[in-house]
């Protein structure tokens, strides 16, 4: 398919998803009041387009990394630290809206560390070490989460609903302008990831060919790897753990339109954010109760691995 | 065998097997007709609360580790948490009344059943079953005349607040927040929107068939509540007062978000759920002091 | 001109000692073939040359500049691999995977352009692989696959081609198609490093030969001194018969019965 077209089709598609978020909603629309939509739609709007953007972005990144189809943002183990620092700041952090996006983030931050040293072999990454390292850390940190829930004093369903996927964060002021510096400082990180296109694609041979082609696969492995940390730690420190959207949207991409990261890493960005903003309307369409997100792209998502599954078959 | 001695052997077989016969349907008639059940166990704190109200606490010889009123309730044999008992500490304690409550407990509960060990089970979902409850909970304690004396103390004490804040024309509309992250109210299924009757308002999401779930501010916004009464630790008023898109709100217009009442007056179906009704009452009516939480 | 020194290196995997000071000289434009048992340590030579690998003991220089001073995107210019297994992950054109050859030329962001298309069509048209340019390199046949490989490594403009068993999965008829591209590359003057078990093969096309055994060097001189009774049958353990090639009279093993 012809560049500029995959692109036009694809930013349509996110202009549709946002004016449909905006327009849609139980207090209606109306263009002489416009503050329920721009201070309680808008927010979830930009934070959907982060967050679909964002995985679905890494989801791609890491699974031209370590060429495995399986791979989805939190296979490193990253998400299920940032829930644990989530359920930390729940029960021990002070009162606040900071409080759990803080903490979730630290716990990102810290289980990047741990596993990027369990996955050194002789001072070396590999792909299969890395994976591990951030299996057995999901492991673990799931393991304390859930000893947390049964030790705590506080009530169990708020928890569990904490670590579900969500986009309906209530932001304060501080809060909303804090995530859009957050949004704005991440570009260097998320453009740093758009410029590795080729590293991936030549990736895709041999480690080696890469090597002699003038490529730094540990550098680039590292570096990949934080990039992809920080960014996925931020996102779940808003939004919990979404599903499906970070392991199929690289796959639809690349069935379309091929798998030149030139433009599966941007196209996905852009698919993951349309996506997620699509299923949030979903997720509020039982109104007033909000559907976990991760359900509704469950959904979405076991369809068309069984479509995935017969045609690679 | 000589038929002499087969019959003599046949008859004493019948005696012994009559008389065993009848010890058991004497024992087990006196399971049924059981009086006072010598030990019990308390899974639920707000069941505990009732039992001591009822002056029952001296069958009491286990409890979890969250029964903590009265002060007499921390000193009883801690049997483990609530979502998690520990099955040895329960036995070890040799109970013949466990009470507990579904379906967080669904496990033990059927453990207890496979022992045959008698099982309470308490749910109330609204005031009318919590005064069942009581009733049924005094029979099983031999505690009849004290169930009786407790209604009518509660009973009266909710004429009490109906008489002392006169019904309002339109019943302010009042939304529970019971989670912060994400925010989760409840519905008509759960007992705490039927306390929200009694304090002489309505829940703004009475509507829903729910127990408790998640919602978002629009939904909230449009509802447009009178009263806000947050029942989790996890925001201040002003947090409250800031969040984008409340400021619509006429609870948030009229300052009137309440973030200082006891959680457990609501959460715990037992008989300080009256305290809760007269707190929300006074909200309701505009005549509440903020006063120091127990 | 001295292309590639190996001055007494030594690399070990872990305690295991591959390599043992070993000091090789290649000429600029040689065609300088790597032979010997399994396990003697000749991938590991072509690697620790590729500066994929890191020396225990010693040097190895490039043109006269030591490997450790050469920024990586400088030695990609200069050198081209071939590692005996290629594979590939996605779906990449067989345009695409050529050009990929051209990433050490290329700007962070920048697409390849025209003069880089152009010189890939030309890498393909000199391994004879240019009808295959649209296909899936999923779908090659190996033959073709190598062809393809091949014009990868060539469109880096290397100065020194690096191959580890590149006929090893071809047929007869796609062997002497590889080895009559290299042949011109050489021609060409291309540096070449052929490492191979076909012996025969490695005596007709090159110019010396390297003989490894057990991390070693045995002999490193032109075929016909090399592939003689007494050396083979001490390497190699066994007799073959060794005659001489009827076109080009360089010796040829025959297996013994």
């Amino acid at each position: 398919m012809q560049k500029s077209k995959s692109w036009f089709i694809l930013i349509i598609l996110l202009v549709i998803a946002i004016i449909l978020s905006f327009g849609i909603g139980p207090t209606g629309f109306s263009l002489s009041d416009l503050t329920i939509p721009l201070e309680v739609r808008l927010p979830r709007i930009i934070l959907g387009i982060f967050a679909g953007g964002v995985l679905a972005l890494v989801g791609a990144s890491l699974q031209g990394l370590l060429q495995n189809p399986l791979v989805d943002p939190y296979t490193l183990g990253i998400a299920s630290g940032a829930s644990f620092g989530a359920v930390i700041g729940y029960m021990f952090g002070r009162i606040g809206v900071f409080t759990v996006p803080v903490f979730s983030f630290l716990g990102a931050l810290v289980t990047m560390f741990i596993v990027y040293n369990l996955a050194l072999v002789r001072s070396r990454i590999t792909k299969v070490s890395l994976v591990l390292a951030g299996v057995i850390m999901s492991f673990l940190f799931s393991g304390i989460v859930m000893l947390l829930m049964v030790l705590t004093r506080k009530p169990l369903t708020e928890i569990i609903y904490l670590l579900m996927g969500r986009l309906n964060v209530v932001f304060t002021n501080e809060l909303l302008i804090s995530f859009i510096i957050i949004f704005i400082l991440s570009a260097p990180v998320m453009m740093y990831l758009f410029s590795k296109w080729r590293s991936l694609n030549i990736l895709s041979m041999n480690e080696e060919v890469a090597e002699s082609l003038g490529i730094d696969t540990q550098k680039l492995t590292r570096n990949i790897f934080i990039a992809s940390s920080f960014l996925i730690g931020l996102v779940v420190s808003f939004t919990g753990a979404i599903s499906f959207i970070g392991l199929c949207v690289p796959h639809i991409i690349r069935l379309i339109y091929g798998p030149d990261h030139y433009k599966v890493l941007p196209l996905s960005f852009l698919l993951g954010a349309s996506l997620l903003i699509f299923t949030d309307l979903v997720a509020r369409s039982i109104a007033p109760i909000e559907l976990p997100l991760s359900v509704i792209t469950a959904l979405f998502g076991v369809p068309f691995f069984i479509y995935l599954l017969k045609k690679r078959l | 065998m000589s038929t002499e001695i087969r019959n003599k052997f046949f008859k004493c077989f019948i005696c012994i097997f009559s008389f065993w016969f009848l010890i058991f349907n004497f024992s087990c008639s006196s399971k049924q007709k059981s009086t006072t059940p010598k030990r019990v166990i308390s899974l639920v704190p707000s069941v505990t609360e009732v039992i001591f109200a009822l002056g029952k606490e001296s069958l009491l010889v286990g409890n979890t580790i969250y029964c903590d009123y009265p002060e007499a309730a921390k000193a009883v044999y801690k049997v483990g948490d609530f979502s998690n008992p520990s099955w040895e500490k329960i036995i070890r304690k040799k109970p013949t009344l466990v009470f507990a409550t579904l379906p967080e407990q669904k496990n033990t509960v059927e453990q207890l059943k496979k022992y045959k060990i008698l099982v309470f089970t308490s749910k109330p979902t609204s005031v009318d079953s919590l005064f069942a409850e009581i009733i049924e909970i005094g029979k099983l304690l031999d505690a009849n005349d004290q169930a009786n004396i407790l209604l009518t103390v509660l009973k009266n004490k909710l004429s009490e607040i109906a008489n002392n804040n006169p019904n309002i024309i339109d019943s302010p509309k009042v939304y529970i927040e019971i989670a912060g992250t994400p925010i989760m109210t409840v519905g008509n299924l759960s007992y705490v929107n039927d306390l929200v009757r009694y304090a002489g308002a309505k829940n703004v999401f009475a509507d829903m068939s729910r127990e408790y779930f998640v919602t978002n501010s629009e939904e909230l916004i449009q509802r447009n509540p009178d009263i806000i009464i947050i029942l989790h630790p996890s925001v201040t008023k002003t947090q409250v007062k800031k969040r984008l898109g409340w400021s619509q709100i006429t609870a948030v217009k009229k300052a009137r978000i309440y973030t200082e009442l006891n959680p457990d007056y609501f959460f715990r179906p037992g008989p300080r759920f009256i305290y809760g009704v007269e707190d929300l009452s006074n909200i309701v009516h505009g005549v509440w002091v903020k006063k120091k939480i127990e | 001109m001295v292309a590639i020194e190996v001055e007494r290196s030594s690399f070990s995997y872990d305690r295991k000692r591959v390599l043992e000071n070993l000091s090789v000289q290649v000429d600029a434009g040689e065609f300088f073939g790597i032979i010997g048992p399994n396990g003697a340590g000749k991938t590991t030579l072509l690697k620790l040359i590729a500066g994929l690998l890191k020396l225990s003991n010693g040097n190895i220089k490039l043109f006269g500049e030591s490997l450790n001073n050469i920024p990586i995107a400088e030695r990609a210019k200069l050198l081209g691999y071939v590692p005996q297994e290629n594979f590939f992950y996605f779906g990449f054109t067989v345009l695409e995977v050529v050009l990929f050859g051209r990433h050490p030329y290329l700007k962070q962001m920048e697409r390849p352009k025209k003069s880089d298309i152009d010189k890939a069509i030309e890498a393909l048209k000199f391994t004879d692989a240019l009808e295959l340019k649209g296909r899936n390199v999923l779908e090659l046949s190996s033959g073709e696959r190598q062809r393809v490989v091949l014009a990868r490594a060539l469109v880096s403009e290397p100065k020194i081609l690096l191959l580890d068993e590149p006929t090893a999965y071809l047929d007869i008829t796609h062997q002497i198609e590889i080895a009559k591209i290299l042949k011109k590359l050489n021609q060409e003057g291309i540096t070449i490093i052929f490492l191979s078990h076909d012996i025969n093969l490695t005596s007709l096309l090159c110019n010396r030969l390297l003989l490894l055994s057990d991390g070693k060097i045995v002999a490193c001189d032109a075929p016909e001194k090399i592939i003689s009774n007494e050396i083979i049958r001490q390497v190699y353990k066994i007799s073959p018969h060794i005659v001489s090639h009827p076109e080009s009279l360089k010796p040829q093993i025959i297996l013994p019965s």
